[in-house]
């Protein structure tokens, strides 16, 4: 059996034997789970091309936000919480340069993750890479910001989506931990990021460097969370 | 004392006779009609005279000392709170205009205040207003974290919940107040 494998068993017995509704200490954070994805608009999207691809890009993601909740809540860990996942378009990216106020934005306005990045064209194909801030969600990764970087072609657009949901749970995980929820809901969670983690892999190749970073210290917790008594 | 034209009288003041239409005795000059009261009593007049104006400043001084500082009484009302926006009236009750300078977001949770470090900025407009005395305005504020668009978390404890905006009114000699107005959380 392998590593994954094993995590895989403890985390279907623990969700087996785990109550309907997974209480955290709500006395950890009195404003609750971080549930909110703050989008920025990206940089570069200046020609009308670039726009569009953009455009296409937040429209994707606001998407995805949706099915986050729907796919979340199959989990069956009771955190009713994760159906409430949400992307909010945050207009023009005001933090860009400010790293000091980045880091304060972050943690008054109880987000999740923050997104911005830049739309790049200049190659003729275009691609997003995005910066996604975790703050003090960051776990066991050396820094609270991850690039991911992906063409944004019709093909690659799943990829593109998953290479950020991946980030996402890793988030929602973590804060999972931080809030002192029962450990099945961090389990479900990076679970499901080894999947789609699998799922890149079978479908495109190598990853992105950003998002191997994350695959690496999910798998880490998970072991970790599996060997606890 | 005789009649007619040389008809003579005695001087009110001295006594030797004169004129009977005299109106100063040509022995002492002391004059004969109404007006020699005011000379006989001339210490007395002037000193009530003088009485008045001491009176008055009296009277002024202890109306100041009575006064209360002309000051701003601002009093809010939440109207509407929402994740991105938060309604409030505001008028002002007092005696002298108020700077309504900021306004800052605040939950009462459970019976535990937490102050996230939200600014609630008006919407579309330059924070600062002045608040005559008897003026209402109503207020759209919008959350910003240091001028940056936010949306509001609400706390998720399951008891008590009321969002609170924390108006500070400042006055043109520096005496800051802050005044509270909240809403059940949404």
């Amino acid at each position: 059996m392998t590593r994954a494998n094993a995590a895989h068993v403890v985390a279907v017995v623990l969700l087996t034997a785990a109550p309907a509704a997974l209480a955290c200490d709500p006395a950890i954070d009195p404003l609750g789970p971080r549930a909110k994805v703050y989008l920025f608009d990206y940089g570069g999207a200046e020609s009308d091309d670039a726009r569009d691809r953009h455009s296409q890009f937040q429209a994707a993601m606001l998407d995805k936000a949706e099915r986050w909740g729907e796919e979340l809540s199959r989990l069956g860990v009771g955190a009713d919480y994760l159906e409430q996942l949400q992307v909010i378009k945050a207009g023009k990216d005001a933090l860009a340069g400010k790293p000091a106020l980045v880091g304060r934005y972050w943690k008054d306005s109880h987000a999740l993750q923050l997104m911005s990045g830049i739309v790049d064209g200049a190659s003729g194909q275009y691609s997003v890479r995005s910066r996604m801030y975790l703050g003090e969600l960051r776990g066991g990764l050396e820094s609270s910001s991850l690039f991911v970087g992906m063409p944004i072609t019709a093909s690659q657009f799943g990829n593109v989506m998953d290479s950020h949901s991946i980030v996402t749970f890793y988030a929602l995980a973590v804060d999972a931990e931080r809030r002192h929820c029962d450990r099945a809901v961090a389990i479900a969670l990076l679970n499901s990021l080894n999947e789609k983690v699998s799922d890149l892999k079978r479908r495109g190749g190598p990853l992105d460097p950003g998002v191997e970073l994350v695959a690496t210290a999910a798998r880490a917790r998970l072991d970790e969370l599996a060997r606890r008594p | 004392m005789t009649e007619g034209a040389g008809a003579t009288r005695s001087c009110r003041a001295c006594g030797e006779a004169i004129s009977a239409q005299a109106r100063v005795c040509r022995v002492c000059k002391s004059p004969q009609g109404w007006t020699r009261l005011l000379f006989q009593w001339k210490e007395v007049t002037v000193a009530v005279l003088a009485l008045v104006p001491l009176w008055k400043a009296a009277g002024s001084l202890a109306e100041m000392a009575r006064t209360e500082p002309r000051a701003p009484v601002v009093r809010a009302s939440a109207l509407a709170c929402d994740s991105d926006s938060f309604r409030l009236a505001l008028t002002n009750v007092g005696t002298a205009a108020g700077l309504v300078a900021d306004v800052r977001l605040a939950y009462l949770s459970d019976g535990r205040r937490i102050e996230p470090g939200v600014d609630l900025v008006p919407e579309g407009g330059e924070p600062g207003l002045v608040l005559e005395p008897g003026q209402v305005v109503t207020l759209a504020l919008a959350p910003r974290i240091s001028g940056v668009p936010t949306v509001l978390q609400f706390p998720r404890g399951g008891g008590e919940c009321r969002a609170i905006a924390l108006v500070k009114v400042k006055t043109f000699e520096e005496n800051d107040s802050v005044v509270e107005a909240g809403c059940p959380c949404p």
